[in-house]
């Protein structure tokens, strides 16, 4: 039997280029850096895009998505930052995927509006007990709530200046499917109200976010916007916001076409603000947070692609000219991650492969951003 | 003792216990059906109520919207029907906007989903969808008499394409331009200008979807569906909650029967013309 000599050398460079190999992700510099800081150009600051980041994966993708922004002359934009994906179990935060996000965003030049809401699994009752959807938060939970807004605040201070809190809470859909409660959602952002002050007393605190809807009461689906609005404020609303954050979609109506109550249109805008006034609130700003015209070629509400480019720049230079109040126009959407599969699709202002749609291209040479 | 002798006398010993296992496993087999019945609750409250509820936002025409006096009407609804009368079902429908229709099914609020629905596999674990029974993707189309075979993109080498400004076959045409030699996109004002452009001789093809390119053909027999863009293709199927497993299987063998019977293809036709009828994806469990 022949005996076992061990060669030291071999393993010493084995294991050298082991070290190496493990230690290679570590001294990298990263592929994806956010660069020299730029500054966005637009002769129009209201101009904003609600961008769809949040199931983003790649770091490129994100940062394409803002160049792409600042490129159109967008000064703005919306952003998901859900409390589901950053706070998985309870006290256990990780917010390095808004970290990226707002860097990137920074790097453009670009504002960003952060909208918090969707309820993590733990936040919400056991699916054996009752299947919920992360739009689902009982009372019980708001404290929870409260307490990841205050997280993101002060975690974001003096780079994130405006927070929205939940979104289009007069939809049954977006309250967990139960039938809508504006008492609730008012007792929901008297905490959030609390926390995000606390947390950063020069934090703006959006809310509201109604989707323009002409549901009536008792409706299973929802509440109309107006109706809802004016209860808000019958509960204590207008102690806990900054900003009214507002959703005004055209579908088939021109910008300038007038409101009515009855109608959903772009200028509903005005009846909102007529509510705020009635209501003693006529010195706060407005922000719209979602708007926008969609283009496909099939679904009942939509508009040819060139109508859509030119309503869409309406709206901005509508607000820009009658809506003093108006600090933002934020158009739904700008890109998503991945194909919807619906008309929802023909929001976007680029495609998920950044190709861009007639409206970006409109939009870009209406800001003076146009090649 | 021969072999064959020596396998039929073990084969004789092991019988009862052959016996015994065939039965087990049976009432392991069965006690699984039930239990996975009694575990899909939409499937239980169907069966029971003799009534099947689709969620379906009716705002997309021609596949599902509301007549003059506020009923559903459509592709989609004349198949929930069908499918619902295969199963002894009644269908019944609920109005819900296109964000909330999966949430319905988490919840329990609706058996099942038919709203010009794309099947998504990243939902699976929300949703189980049939296979699909319509593709409204884009498609090309050309003069009759045009055979298009492999690649549509590199037909359309040295070829004018026509589309809708804006639209996505705008945007691919300008791709496929960027990408082969001699493509040239014209940009029309809408779908029927584009389509009208290739009947007129004044375009090789048009990409549109495939609804407006039906419509389009049922009147103008000159032109044809040459291709489908596979990359754009948009399959339709009936979503269930990822938990209603026997529904989804039943429902899957009805839309089979459909498929297999050319019931399925009469409904398209009926509501696309023949260019329409034609069968898209093979009968499939």
């Amino acid at each position: 039997m022949r005996a076992m000599r061990v060669d030291w050398r071999a393993w010493l460079v084995r294991g050298a280029a082991l070290w190496a190999l493990l230690r290679l992700p570590a001294v990298s510099p990263p592929l994806i850096v956010p660069g020299p800081p730029h500054a966005v150009q637009s002769a129009h600051a209201a101009v904003c895009a609600h961008t769809r980041l949040t199931d983003e994966v790649e770091e490129w993708k994100i940062q394409r998505s803002l160049v792409m922004v600042r490129e159109m002359g967008a000064p703005w934009i919306v952003e998901y930052f859900p409390w589901a994906y950053y706070e998985g179990a309870r006290g256990d935060f990780n917010f390095s995927h808004a970290d990226t996000v707002i860097e990137h965003a920074e790097a453009q030049g670009l504002t960003v509006i952060a909208r918090l809401g969707l309820a993590p699994a733990w936040a919400r009752p056991k699916p054996d007990a009752q299947q919920t959807t992360d739009t689902y938060l009982d009372a019980a939970h708001y404290a929870d709530f409260a307490n990841y807004v205050s997280k993101f605040v002060a975690r974001y201070e003096g780079r994130v200046k405006y927070v929205i809190i939940w979104n289009e809470p007069n939809l049954s859909l977006e309250w967990g499917y139960r039938p809508v409660d504006p008492a609730g959602y008012v007792a929901m952002l008297k905490l959030a109200y609390a926390a995000a002050k606390e947390a950063n007393p020069e934090v703006q605190v959006l809310a509201g976010a109604l989707a323009p809807t002409l549901e009536p009461d008792g409706s299973p689906w929802g509440l109309n916007d107006l109706t809802y609005l004016q209860r808000l404020y019958a509960a204590g609303f207008a102690r806990y916001y900054d900003v009214l954050a507002v959703h005004a979609y055209g579908l088939g109506f021109a910008p300038d076409e007038p409101p009515a109550p009855e109608v959903l249109n772009f200028r509903r805008v005005e009846l909102a603000r007529q509510i705020m006034e009635a209501n003693g609130d006529g010195d706060k700003p407005v922000m719209i947070t979602e708007s926008g015209w969609n283009d496909s070629p099939r679904w009942s509400r939509a508009v040819k692609p060139g109508v859509r480019a030119e309503y869409t720049i309406g709206s901005y230079a509508w607000a820009e000219a009658h809506w003093p109040y108006v600090k933002a126009v934020c158009t739904w959407a700008f890109r998503f991650p991945a194909p919807l599969y619906t008309y929802g699709d023909y929001y976007a202002f680029v495609s998920p492969d950044f190709t861009p749609r007639a409206v970006y291209d409109a939009v870009q040479q209406w800001t003076g951003n146009g090649k | 003792m021969n072999s064959s002798l020596h396998s039929f006398h073990s084969l004789t010993r092991l019988r009862p216990w052959i016996v015994a296992a065939s039965v087990v496993a049976s009432l392991f087999i069965v006690s699984l059906f039930i239990v996975h019945s009694r575990q899909d609750a939409a499937w239980a409250r169907v069966k029971q109520r003799g009534v099947i509820t689709f969620a379906t936002d009716p705002t997309f025409a021609p596949f599902e919207l509301l007549d003059g006096e506020g009923n559903f009407t459509g592709f989609d609804i004349d198949l929930a029907r069908a499918l619902a009368a295969r199963l002894g079902l009644k269908a019944e429908f609920e109005a819900v906007s296109y964000d909330g229709l999966i949430g319905a099914l988490v919840v329990g609020r609706d058996d099942a989903v038919i709203s010009a629905f794309v099947i998504q596999p990243e939902r699976g674990k929300e949703a189980g969808f049939t296979p699909p029974y319509f593709d409204a993707g884009l498609v090309l189309v050309t003069r009759a008499g045009t055979t298009v075979t492999g690649d549509p993109q590199q037909w359309a080498a040295g070829k004018t394409l026509a589309a809708e400004y804006g639209s996505t076959g705008d945007a691919l045409a300008r791709k496929w331009s960027r990408l082969v030699a001699g493509v040239t996109p014209v940009a029309a004002p809408d779908a029927g200008a584009a389509l009208q452009a290739v009947a007129d001789g004044q375009a090789d093809g048009a990409l549109a979807d495939a609804v407006t390119a039906f419509e389009f053909l049922a009147a103008h027999p000159g032109l044809t569906l040459a291709a489908r863009i596979p990359e754009e293709s948009a399959p339709y199927a009936v979503a269930v909650s990822a938990r209603s497993t026997v529904l989804l299987r039943e429902l899957t063998r009805a839309l089979n029967a459909m498929e297999a019977d050319g019931s399925l293809e009469e409904l398209r036709v009926k509501w696309f013309g023949e260019a329409g009828g034609e069968v898209i994806y093979p009968a499939s469990e």
